[in-house]
């Protein structure tokens, strides 16, 4: 039982962290903004 | 020799993959079930987290909750792998599916609940030092494999699996490899799928799609996500029963099961004496009933053993035959030299001519027929339920000769139509273009501009309005003229931002070829602004004066 507890706690712990990953990265990074690239701005 | 090399070294990687294949597509579909019974939920749940973290404003106070959600999901999937795995174990060494109890079940739930979460740590480590990536990914899919809740010792499911891991390194490495490659292709598949269809939707439907807008729509993370996660419910199941038969010839090694498979896949003694006696039986059966049939062919084919009235006749059985050989279905096989020799006794226009009689004939023939038959069948000499002359009636009533029918009637009413039109066609008349008759311009206005009218309505306008005495308006009207003149000559470009000395300025610097023009356009300017900015009075003399002057520009 506590094993499987453990191994509950540990995918939590993977999830939470994987969450806390996306919350980070900014969100033109999700929106795909940050990848493109405008010339004519650059100009 | 064979059996010693595949025992030292495994099989080949592409001969496990296709016997996995194999495998996967010889299941049952209950088998899928119980795989994506486990994978759907977790694949949404996981996409639904994805999109959630990633765009809400408020996705960190239910992260915590979020993420204990989707890893019971995970654990859910696990389970159900699990079971597909079993499942497949079953079919491979060709016994029947153990029983399913609910100790069995749970003890399946807590061996992949206690193992499995691990790997979700383990893998990607593995994974970055590379090396070990392959005996891990291995081990984690050897749990599923073996871990089907038979045994209640957890300790002996890692040790297997683990032993079974480290058995053919060369084959499961490669594997691994043309799976990942597999897997790319997938992926960039449904990307591709996911790109075009919407597209597909839209030009079929014209229904825009935020993927239709802009392709730029496309490149965000849960679409990859979710493209990532189809891929992997389309190959995932295939490296599952790679590693089931992994785990199976790894086993048999010592325990001989692939033997025992084999010689399953055998049929018994007693099945071998069992199914022979059935035919026998089949076989003195058909003997019995040959003599009997041999006397009356009907009879042998009908479950009914009483004799039936037949009305075919001889020669009508005859004409049948001869027509079914002649189709082109039969034809094939006659022997095409008997048929060339007969021919070539004729001349070629002999031949013609004969084939030609003949057609005609059989077609006057099969009129004749039909009408002997309708004279008889409405005399009450013959019914619908007869044969002979009736099959054409049947044959009507066939598929081909409903669709014949069908033709029939659609092109009478296509040729109705098509008579329809041609007496209702009419000469073509051009099409008259329908202006919009402008409203006079509200002179009155200071956002009228020049080019609301032509330099003639202007003009016409300020004759007008001289007319009625109306003097102030009348001499825009004429600047206006002679602005809209210089524009028609390209001297000026009319825009309402301009002011009138811009136009001054622009016609100097376009036309400096024309001094008197520009100079008379000067002089213009400088009477408007005094009448329309200024308070200087204004009479008919002036305004007929101003005309003159726009009569000069024109002249110019």
């Amino acid at each position: 039982m506590v094993q499987c507890l453990f191994g509950l706690v540990t995918a939590w712990l993977f999830f939470y962290l994987l969450g806390q990953v996306l919350l980070t990265l900014p969100s033109s990074f999700h929106e795909g903004t940050v990848w493109q690239f405008h010339w004519w701005e650059e100009k | 020799m064979s059996r010693k090399l595949n025992n030292q070294y495994g099989r080949g990687a592409v001969e496990l993959i296709e016997e996995a294949v194999h495998l996967l597509r010889t299941a049952p579909v209950p088998l899928f079930v119980s795989y994506y019974l486990g994978g759907l939920p977790f694949v949404i749940g996981f996409l639904y987290f994805w999109a959630d973290l990633s765009r809400s404003a408020f996705a960190q106070n239910r992260c915590a909750v979020a993420a204990l959600g989707l890893s019971t999901l995970f654990l859910w999937m696990k389970g159900w792998q699990a079971v597909f795995a079993s499942q497949l174990r079953a079919r491979i060494s060709l016994d029947a599916a153990s029983r399913w109890s609910l100790s069995r079940a749970v003890r399946l739930a807590a061996g992949q609940m206690m193992l499995q979460p691990s790997g979700l740590f383990l893998l990607p480590i593995a994974l970055i030092v590379a090396m070990p990536f392959g005996w891990a990914y291995a081990f984690y899919q050897n749990m599923t494999a073996l871990g089907n809740g038979e045994s209640e010792d957890f300790k002996s499911l890692i040790s297997r699996s683990w032993q079974q891991a480290r058995l053919w390194p060369a084959q499961n490495h490669l594997v691994i490899s043309i799976l990942f490659l597999f897997g790319i292709f997938v992926f960039l598949n449904l990307v591709s799928a996911m790109v075009v269809l919407p597209e597909l939707f839209r030009m079929l439907t014209g229904v825009e799609t935020q993927f239709t807008r802009s392709i730029g729509n496309v490149l965000n993370t849960t679409f990859f996500a979710t493209a990532f996660w189809l891929a992997y419910l389309c190959v995932d199941p295939i490296a599952k029963a790679v590693y089931v038969l992994r785990c199976f010839y790894g086993e048999a090694l010592r325990s001989g099961e692939d033997l025992k498979a084999e010689l399953k896949s055998f049929p018994t003694r007693a099945g071998l004496a069992k199914k022979l006696s059935l035919s026998l039986v089949v076989l003195s059966a058909l003997v019995v009933q040959a003599p009997a049939a041999s006397k009356d062919p009907g009879q042998a084919l009908t479950a009914n053993p009483q004799p039936r009235r037949t009305s075919v006749v001889a020669a009508e059985l005859d004409r049948s035959i001869e027509e079914v050989l002649s189709r082109r279905e039969f034809s094939w096989r006659l022997p095409r030299e008997t048929v060339g020799e007969s021919k070539n006794e004729k001349s070629l226009l002999a031949m013609f001519v004969e084939e030609v009689i003949e057609t005609i004939k059989s077609w006057a023939n099969t009129v004749g027929r039909w009408m002997k038959w309708l004279v008889d069948y409405f005399r009450g000499k013959r019914g619908i339920d007869q044969t002979g002359e009736a099959m054409w009636l049947s044959w009507l009533m066939s598929a081909k000769g409903l669709i014949l029918v069908l033709l029939l009637v659609l092109s009478i009413v296509l040729l109705a139509l098509i008579y329809r039109l041609w007496r209702r066609r009419q000469p073509l008349v051009s099409e008259l273009k329908a202006e919009a008759i402008q409203p006079a311009p509200d002179l009155k206005d200071e956002t009228v501009a020049a080019d609301q009218l032509s330099e003639d309505g202007w003009i016409r306008l300020g004759r007008q309005l001289l007319e009625r005495g109306e003097f102030r308006i009348a001499l825009r009207a004429f600047y206006l003229a002679s602005l809209a003149h210089l524009a028609e000559r390209e001297l000026i470009t009319i825009a309402r931002f301009k002011s009138n000395h811009e136009y001054e300025r622009e016609l100097r610097r376009r036309a400096h070829a024309l001094p008197e023009l520009t100079a008379v356009f000067e002089q213009s300017v400088t009477v408007f602004e005094r009448v329309w900015y200024g308070l200087h009075d204004v009479n008919a003399e002036l305004v007929q004066d101003f005309s003159a002057k726009v009569e000069r520009i024109k002249a110019c």
